[in-house]
């Protein structure tokens, strides 16, 4: 533990929301400033969580609520690290794609990317029940409000409906909490919302339960998990171009993230018996997202169903336990993250040009736009997890750790694959190739600039995939620690 | 009485001081500025006296009033309601200074509010069947005259009427109530009353007075005036209607809850329990599809009701320390977020007007229109539907942890469907806040020392909704004794 970085760990919560504060009131004065600033901030945040990592793991805790024992407590470490990493560089590619894309109250625009940035940092970082709970629900508002102001046709509905599924699911994940904590209370005799004091706390087993099924719940609609999952699609088809990459990138990653820091360190027997369920709902998920895929005729409601079908890998791994499938889960949440980020980046480009998602109105396009047809067949094939690109090791380590325990649930999943690739080739093929139907402007520089960075991270995460598996190294070995004690 | 007892009942000897004041002035001079402008002196006033002297253990005064910090408190919320009321109705009126006065009379609503303040903060430290009876009939008879206050608009003199009979008939079943409760114990200090053994005709008694408080409270079965009156009334006799006479009520309604004997708990538990889930679930349900922001709001009244009712339940269980600090910090939740809310409707509304700026639409774009007011409002929605960072936050915080503690399931399982149903009618105006704004909407000009209380106000909101420990770490020795 670091002491003098202390300080500069809880900036990383607190700058965003200056900063948009800030670009709000410049973009009032000077139009366009507030691109800049929120450019130069997400950019400064980074190269603070880069130092931040360097220093390696530190920690943070002021009183905050004393009379219920809660702390404003923050923990980095390596986990955390490549979480709000990947939160930091998709904002900035989420600045890019939406750099002329937004016409109106784009001051505003600013301080909610960037609020919400605030908000999925503080997930990342909370260390404190309560304090993660605060921040859990406060990240919802800006992101529904991106939605909801910037959003294309439908957009009350999806921002509305999106609000309400996570907002009423949490609610069980804050009498948990308060659960959780009472129970310490009866246990030694205080209440704690720490998550560090919370984890020596030992359980009657049905008490666990449903402890667990709380936080498990709320986690599964973030996710999501079928059948939980019908706000997913609405909300990010309607969202701004920008809004779907935070959706998809970040957001659906702190479900995973909630499930890796609490669910399965806190209950670990409840998860090993509940593990059979959740997996079946995860393969569940793979098949259903892929099916329904397959049958979109919209660019951005197609890649929503497939991120349903990608993030039921995550669970499916999360829950098997093993080594090698929490390592892949660990690569799926990034690899995801980015490709789907970049196909919804596309999908905002191209609805840029022909104001259109519907993919019968698109077709023949690489005749016009070859550039853009290449960058989104790699994306494509990122997506169906071509082997040398980072989501084919995610998925290949799943499956591999998950035979282990759940053969049959495994070999259903790997059929997901094979769905995969008939949806994502089926969507290229009817976008990009064929008669052409429309023409298209090619991408521009500044476009070319960050799709092209994006290819260069999917394959190279693709080739190193160890960076990011000893980032999370630590997490995993005390998670496999914790199993072993679990199991009789 | 000694001098002390009197220097112990200062804050409301200012109060009416201040009202004696109001009325020589009206009849010397009549002037709303200087009107309002000595009600409010009069209440800050009491609100610092009260400040100052704070109570930290019970002293009776006389055999009628007792000076405790539970009343303390709620006076405190009391007064911070009536300022709030006192410095809005200058612009709801028309300012004087514009020359656009209003068609009404100024004066006496000032007149009416300080009297309603008074019988609300003698409510609060009653003691006795007889002050009981006097405060809360003061508070409610100077309501009923500020709830009809603009004669010209029929749905106002409906809702009043309506409110006047039925808040008669209430304070009828209340009376028989105390009578049962006399006629077997022969006592009428509350406490006395109350802890002398309990036969069935007692206990029927209590059912009786407790219905009567909840008829004020606007809890389900006892209901159905609220909508009606809300919407009728002018928008800023609604608004002390929701916070100063529920802020009161509900501090008798605690008091006499931790006086009930053990053996009749376990039926009141029940019965109350029944109440509260009713008005969580009702209350939340019929405000899905209201169009009429004061309607929703009443609605929103019943089930705040019902979940600060949980507390009034399992303060017959457990911790009283908690409990008390539960209610409080709910109670007081509630009413910053209604305060804010009706300050917005009303600085957007004018008095003379056939009807109060009520209905959504009218709403929409507030947002970019009047950013500031539109803020504050959404503020005041997201506290009631208990968003981080707001205070309401916390106060359902609080009440789930002693529902949670309690193990009280059924009423945690109410709370949480009761909240979600909350969230969508919440949300719907919140987004009609925020949608391309259609026609253009007035606000107040001037009235800048109200919207620095306002402002003020919303500030609270949010401060003791990120820190709450300002408040929360201190509340236990606000509010008990020891």
């Amino acid at each position: 533990m670091v002491v003098v970085n202390m300080e500069l760990l809880s900036l990383l919560i607190f700058l965003p929301l200056l900063c948009g504060a800030v670009a709000w009131f410049a973009e009032k004065k000077l139009r366009g400033s507030g691109n800049w600033i929120t450019l130069f901030s997400l950019t400064g945040l980074l190269l603070l969580s880069f130092y931040l990592g360097s220093l390696g793991d530190s920690s943070l805790s002021w009183s905050w609520f004393a009379r219920f024992n809660i702390h404003f407590a923050l923990l980095f470490d390596g986990l955390a690290l490549l979480m709000v990493v990947l939160t930091l560089a998709l904002a900035i590619l989420a600045v890019a794609v939406s750099w002329r894309e937004i016409e109106q109250h784009r001051g505003f625009f600013h301080f909610n990317l960037l609020f919400s940035v605030a908000g999925i940092i503080g997930v990342f970082l909370a260390a404190d029940l309560f304090l993660f709970f605060v921040f859990w629900e406060v990240m919802l508002i800006p992101m529904t409000a991106l939605i909801l102001i910037w959003g294309h046709e439908k957009r009350r509905y999806a921002a509305i409906k999106f609000f309400i599924f996570t907002q009423a699911s949490s609610l069980l994940m804050l009498v948990a909490i308060i659960a959780l904590a009472l129970e310490h209370q009866t246990q030694t005799g205080f209440l704690s919302f720490s998550l560090a004091e919370l984890q020596i706390l030992g359980f009657a087993p049905k008490t666990e339960y449903w402890l667990m099924l709380g936080f498990f719940i709320a986690f599964a609609v973030k996710l999501p998990m079928v059948p939980l999952h019908s706000w997913l699609p609405d909300a990010h088809t309607q969202a701004p171009t920008a809004g779907s990459v935070l959706l998809a990138g970040i957001l659906l990653k702190t479900g995973a993230y909630g499930l890796i820091r609490i669910v399965l360190p806190l209950f670990p027997n409840a998860t090993m018996e509940f593990a059979p369920i959740a997996v079946t709902l995860g393969v569940l998920s793979i098949i259903y997202g892929a099916l329904m895929a397959y049958s979109q005729t919209d660019f951005k409601r197609l890649v929503a169903y497939s991120s349903i079908s990608h993030m039921g890998f995550v669970l499916l791994a999360l829950f098997s336990w093993q080594e090698v499938a929490l390592q892949g889960a660990i690569l799926t949440i990034v690899a995801h993250g980015i490709s789907s980020a970049a196909l919804f980046s596309m999908a905002g480009m191209i609805q840029h040009r022909i104001h259109s998602r519907e993919i019968g109105s698109m077709g023949g396009m690489w005749a016009s736009a070859p550039k853009m047809a290449t960058i989104t067949l790699i994306f494509v094939m990122a997506g169906i997890g071509m082997p040398g690109m980072a989501n084919f090791n995610g998925e290949l380590f799943t499956l591999l750790g998950s035979y282990q325990v759940f053969p049959t649930h495994t070999i259903i999943a790997a059929l997901g694959i094979i769905g995969s690739a008939v949806y994502g080739l089926h969507l290229f093929q009817r976008a990009f190739q064929g008669p052409t139907n429309i023409d298209i402007s090619d991408l521009r520089m500044r476009e070319l600039v960050y799709t092209s960075l994006l290819v260069v991270a999917l394959f190279y995460f693709g080739l190193q995939p160890h960076i990011i598996l000893d980032l999370s190294a630590d997490t995993l070995s005390s998670l496999l620690s914790i199993a072993k004690e679990a199991k009789p | 009485m000694s001098l002390q007892e009197l220097w112990l009942l200062l804050p409301v000897l200012i109060i009416s001081a201040g009202i004696l004041l109001v009325m020589l002035q009206a009849s010397w001079k009549r002037h709303s500025v200087i009107a309002q402008g000595l009600t409010v002196l009069t209440l800050v006033l009491a609100l610092a006296a009260l400040i100052w002297q704070y109570p930290n253990d019970i002293k009776t005064i006389t055999l009628l009033f007792e000076y405790e910090p539970i009343g303390g408190f709620f006076s405190l919320l009391i007064l911070m309601a009536c300022i709030s009321v006192a410095l809005l109705q200058g612009p709801y009126m028309g300012s004087s200074y514009q020359g656009n006065s209003s068609k009404e009379v100024a004066e006496e609503f000032y007149i009416l509010l300080l009297l309603s303040c008074l019988g609300g903060m003698l409510l609060v430290m009653s003691r006795h069947v007889g002050s009981v009876i006097l405060s809360i009939e003061l508070m409610s008879l100077a309501m009923l005259a500020m709830l009809a206050y603009n004669r010209e608009r029929k749905v106002a003199l409906e809702g009043a009427m309506k409110y006047l009979l039925l808040s008669g008939a209430a304070t009828s079943v209340l009376l028989m109530g105390f009578a049962l409760l006399y006629a077997t114990s022969g006592q009428l200090l509350l406490v006395d009353m109350l802890q002398s053994p309990m036969g069935l005709l007692a206990k029927s008694g209590f059912v009786l007075l407790l219905a009567g408080l909840a008829f004020k409270l606007s809890l389900v079965p006892l209901h159905f005036w609220t909508p009606d009156v809300y919407q009728g009334a002018p928008v800023n006799s609604t608004l002390l209607l929701t916070t100063l006479s529920k802020a009161a009520v509900f501090a008798l309604f605690i008091k006499l809850i931790l006086l009930v004997p053990e053996d009749f708990e376990a039926d009141m538990v029940r019965m109350l329990s029944w109440m509260a889930i009713a008005s969580m679930l009702l209350g939340n349900w019929l405000a899905l599809q209201q169009q009429s922001l004061k309607r929703l709001m009443a609605y929103s009244a019943i089930a705040h009701m019902g979940y600060v009712l949980v507390a009034g339940i399992i303060a017959m269980g457990i911790d009283h320390s908690l409990v008390l600090e539960g209610v409080s910090y709910y109670l007081l939740a509630y009413l910053v977020a209604s305060i804010l809310i009706f300050a917005v409707l009303s600085l957007l509304s004018k008095l003379d007007d056939q009807q109060d700026l009520d209905q959504l639409p009218q709403l929409q774009g507030l947002f970019w229109q009047h950013p500031w007011l539109a803020s504050i409002m959404t503020l005041g929605f997201l506290s009631l539907a208990g968003m981080p960072i707001t205070i309401g936050f916390i106060g359902k915080f609080y009440l789930l942890t002693l529902a949670v503690k309690l193990s009280a399931w059924w009423l945690v399982a109410a709370m949480l469907v009761g909240s979600a149903v909350g969230l969508y009618y919440y949300l719907r105006v919140i987004f009609t806040l925020f949608a391309p704004s259609k026609n253009e909407i007035h606000q107040a000009s001037g009235a800048y020392f109200t919207k620095i209380w306002i402002g003020i106000i919303a500030a609270g909101l949010l401060l003791l909704g990120i820190l709450p420990g300002l408040l929360g770490d201190q509340l236990r020795s606000i509010l008990v004794v020891g």
